[in-house]
């Protein structure tokens, strides 16, 4: 417990296309939630679908 | 320095023989044993005291955190309204549980209850801006637990430890500070999770109606009781029906209600149910690792746990179980990347069961239980 409140989360957001399988990985916004209709693909230009939001702990 | 040295700088704290000069060494071993002998339980008692105050306040603070962030997302939501006073009167609000001297029908009164006080929380929430949307009203709720609980344990502590200063009773404040770092850890989780609320973030709870609400995707999704869904589809010659808590609100759903509606009112002939939820992993233990039993497995006061198998056992349904493992702050905060990464394991786990242990024509329930804040389906 004391370990990680010196921890700090930055919570990412998955999106991961529809078509072509590529996943990104962006920081989370306000009003993301998983399985929403994501941006356009940066590589296909295809729909992608947010699959995953989670906090990965990074020690301060 | 040599041993000799040091034997000849301590040798006058030991006198020998007839060294009367030395009188007041003596006084330096005696007195201490004297004063401890008198004093030393107050002595403890104070040290102890000091030690709770410092919790106390720690619990104190956190309590006051949770209290401003309650009353500052009530007013992002609607600036208009001053909820400071509504939120101050919620934070005491209470649910008395039934008489249990005479057990039989309790689960049906305890079903009732919580029917009452969530109806209650959600009217509350509502008043305070009656225009928020379904999903802002399911954080805001999710806040307002936090915080009432926050306060709630704040309130017994210092119960506890006014208690102890008042009796000068060890029994009390000993207690208190052996159960203290549990507490805490539990306040600083519950503190922690608040920003997760406000956020809208899948939380670590989420990770079973997140691995059930993949195999929902692009499926009709039924509204089968109080904000839980059901879907079905085909797989490898079994129907499969999906159960979870309908997101990405924060809802827990009814899954023991719809559990009973399918089956005893709806007349689906279940074979297999398999449920996938968080457990508290011991320490020493991975997060995100998961485990396979047999049971219902699903949280909170009981009543879906005995609903579930209550009609299990009426028609001999086996209930399988899968277990994310993961500790209580890991379960209301924010989502670990182990505990999201762990949804191929878990679906994988899932269909191999369904392989396993099931046949050709069967239809298997799965469920995904938790708080589904953040996830839809």
């Amino acid at each position: 417990m004391s370990n990680e409140s010196k921890e700090k989360p930055l919570v990412y957001t998955i999106e991961e296309c529809k078509q072509c399988g590529l996943k990104t990985k962006r920081t989370f916004k306000l009003g993301d939630f998983v399985y929403k209709i994501g941006e356009l693909c940066s590589k296909c230009k295809g729909s992608t679908l947010v699959t995953m939001i989670y906090a990965e702990y990074i020690k301060t | 320095m040599n041993l000799t040295d040091i034997q000849l700088q301590i040798n006058p704290f030991f006198p020998t023989g007839s060294d009367t000069s030395s009188w007041w060494i003596y006084l330096i071993w005696i007195l201490p044993i004297f004063f401890f002998m008198l004093y030393g339980q107050r002595f403890q008692m104070w040290m102890v005291l000091n030690d709770v105050s410092k919790s106390v306040n720690k619990l104190k603070g956190m309590r006051e955190t949770a209290r401003k962030e309650a009353i500052e997302y009530a007013k992002s939501i609607n600036p208009n309204v001053d909820n400071t006073e509504r939120i101050d009167r919620f934070l005491e609000y209470f649910a008395i549980m039934p008489v249990d001297m005479d057990p039989s029908g309790i689960i049906k009164k305890l079903q009732h209850l919580m029917r009452i006080r969530d109806d209650r929380v959600k009217a509350e929430v509502m008043a305070m801006a009656p225009s928020m949307d379904n999903i802002s009203a399911s954080k805001m709720e999710n806040v307002l637990e936090a915080a009432t609980l926050l306060h709630m344990i704040y309130k017994v502590v210092r119960h506890f430890f006014l208690m102890g200063k008042k009796t000068t009773s060890m029994f009390f404040v000993v207690q208190l500070q052996m159960i203290m770092p549990i507490l805490l850890q539990e306040a600083e989780a519950l503190t922690k999770a608040i920003g997760t609320f406000k956020a809208g973030q899948p939380i670590g709870d989420g990770i079973g109606p997140m691995i059930v609400g993949k195999l929902m995707l692009n499926k009709e999704k039924k509204t089968i009781a109080k904000e839980t869904v059901v879907s079905e589809d085909q797989y490898s010659g079994r129907t499969l029906y999906f159960m979870k808590a309908e997101g990405p609100a924060g809802n827990v759903g009814e899954p023991g209600t719809a559990v009973e509606k399918l089956i005893n009112e709806m007349g689906v002939k279940i074979n297999s149910v398999i449920m996938i939820d968080a457990a508290l992993k011991l320490e020493g233990e991975k997060t995100g690792e998961l485990a396979e039993g047999v049971g219902a497995a699903i949280g909170g006061i009981g009543v879906d746990r005995f609903q579930i198998e209550e009609v299990a056992t009426r028609h001999g349904i086996p209930v399988y179980a899968i277990i994310i493992k993961q500790s209580i702050l890991d379960a209301i905060t924010v989502m670990k990347k182990e505990i999201a990464e762990s949804i191929e394991k878990v679906t994988k786990s899932v269909f191999n069961v369904i392989e396993e242990k099931t046949k050709e024509g069967d239809s298997v329930l799965i469920i995904g239980v938790g708080n589904t804040l953040g996830v839809a389906q």
